[in-house]
């Protein structure tokens, strides 16, 4: 923990394979931001794909079978119907298929560590609509037998918003997905630098960058094109997307990402975002 | 030649009964693609997963009616109708009082009947009535020249 300014106090810790995440609060007791990181932690061990004990992986692995889900992966799974609607199918849970071909089949830890060979198969398929493989009833969920599920950034901006709602005057930043709550340590609002550097200041709003240099390894990097089931070849490096929750926020940035700079800007403000910036990917900076 | 009634009836039935027999084998061994789709695919985004979601109508009653939209662990209902009731401050105690998963499921819970309740998406309804500092419209604008960012976002 340290101390920011008075009353303000940061408190940094890894999660997410490695990912960076803090909390930031203003006025705020030790206990709730204990609860805050033991919050993160509950959510990664139930809800990771890699760990065969976890939640979700049960989830994947009982595919083809009506199965009772908690309230957590209930909730996250429309979550993820609804990040399909939104960004018109650039963000598809059930990608996770497709990133285990493309050498996503570990922590990111162990991949760059000892990269696996990318093992696509025909270069025409697509990852499967999520609506025609999900159905999300109460208290249960079935899965079309051989689909996955990746909850990936929606659930870590999912948690963002959750987390940070607690708190009057807080910012939840979890590994790149962040929820700013309140005016800020000076009543001032919070400032956060986007990818491109440029500086905002923002009450009551999510910020996410999502980007094909941050989870890379050797011939391969995270960020799907649903379209073609392999990462996406675009022309943007990184995407930061302001909007009214750090859901959005990752939704938006991750599908922009994904679609290219060409459409990028215009489907953005389209769809709720309230600032952002891009990462051309030959390095070049451009709002 | 004349049937007897009786006779009639029982050409009836064997009639029947042998129909619906052949119809019976015909179902059970029509075969079925191992990977077909759970519902039938349909043109355009917002057919997510709705057809699913129970209609507000329906599903905003309260928690002891039992018409959210995910099952809970019956012990947590008390604490989500407490939470339901609680003013901003109050909520960090009674969520302090309950395990990190406990507290992941109760907010995930009240999530989706606000979500029932509004009729709206979760990601399109926003945080609207969740601040718990009362209502602050979200804002971004530049931050002045000299300043310092607080926070780097950077690529998840």
């Amino acid at each position: 923990m340290s101390t920011i300014r008075d009353g303000t106090t940061r408190h940094v810790f890894t999660a997410f394979g490695g990912a960076r995440c803090e909390v930031i609060v203003c006025a705020a007791d030790d206990s709730a931001v204990s609860a805050v990181v033991a919050d993160t932690y509950a959510f990664e061990r139930r809800l990771t794909r890699f760990d065969a004990r976890s939640e979700l992986s049960g989830f994947n692995a009982t595919s083809g079978a009506r199965v009772a889900v908690s309230a957590l992966l209930g909730e996250l799974l429309r979550v993820c119907l609804d990040a399909y609607a939104m960004s018109e199918g650039m963000v598809n849970a059930a990608c996770l298929p497709a990133l285990i071909d493309a050498g996503y089949d570990r922590s990111i830890r162990e991949v760059r560590r000892r990269p696996a060979l990318p093992s696509r198969g025909s270069p025409s398929d697509a990852v499967p609509p999520l609506p025609n493989v999900l159905e999300v009833g109460e208290g249960w969920a079935r899965l079309a037998t051989g689909c996955a599920i990746d909850l990936g950034g929606v659930g870590k901006g999912w948690l963002a918003d959750r987390l940070a709602e607690r708190f009057e005057n807080a910012v939840v930043n979890l590994g790149g997905d962040l929820r700013a709550q309140g005016h800020g340590p000076d009543a001032a609002g919070w400032v956060v630098s986007l990818c491109d550097g440029r500086l905002v200041t923002i009450r009551n709003a999510g910020v996410a960058t999502s980007g094909t240099s941050g989870r890379r390894w050797p011939g391969g990097h995270h960020l799907i094109d649903t379209r073609t089931a392999a990462p996406a070849d675009s022309d943007i490096q990184a995407v930061s997307v302001v909007a009214e929750s750090a859901l959005r926020a990752e939704i938006l940035a991750k599908a922009a990402c994904v679609t290219g700079s060409a459409a990028a800007d215009a489907w953005l403000r389209a769809r709720g975002s309230m600032c952002h910036a891009m990462q051309p990917a030959s390095g070049a900076r451009a709002a | 030649m004349t049937l007897s009634t009786r006779a009639l009836k029982a050409f009836s039935a064997v009639g029947a009964v042998a129909v619906c027999s052949a119809s019976g084998v015909l179902v059970a061994s029509d075969p079925k693609p191992a990977t077909a789709p759970l519902r039938p695919p349909v043109s355009g985004a917002s057919s997510s997963a709705s057809a699913l979601v129970i209609p507000p109508s329906c599903g905003g009653a309260s928690v002891a009616t039992g018409g959210s939209m995910t099952a809970l662990d019956p012990s947590l209902v008390p604490i989500v109708q407490q939470l339901q009731a609680a003013k901003a401050g109050e909520r960090r105690a009674i969520l302090g009082s309950l395990t990190p998963s406990q507290r992941l499921e109760v907010e995930a819970y009240v999530r989706g009947l606000r979500r029932t309740a509004s009729g709206a998406s979760g990601v399109c309804a926003g945080s609207g009535g969740t601040v718990a500092g009362g209502s602050i419209a979200p804002s971004v604008v530049e931050a002045p020249a000299p300043a310092q960012p607080l926070i780097n976002t950077y690529v998840s």
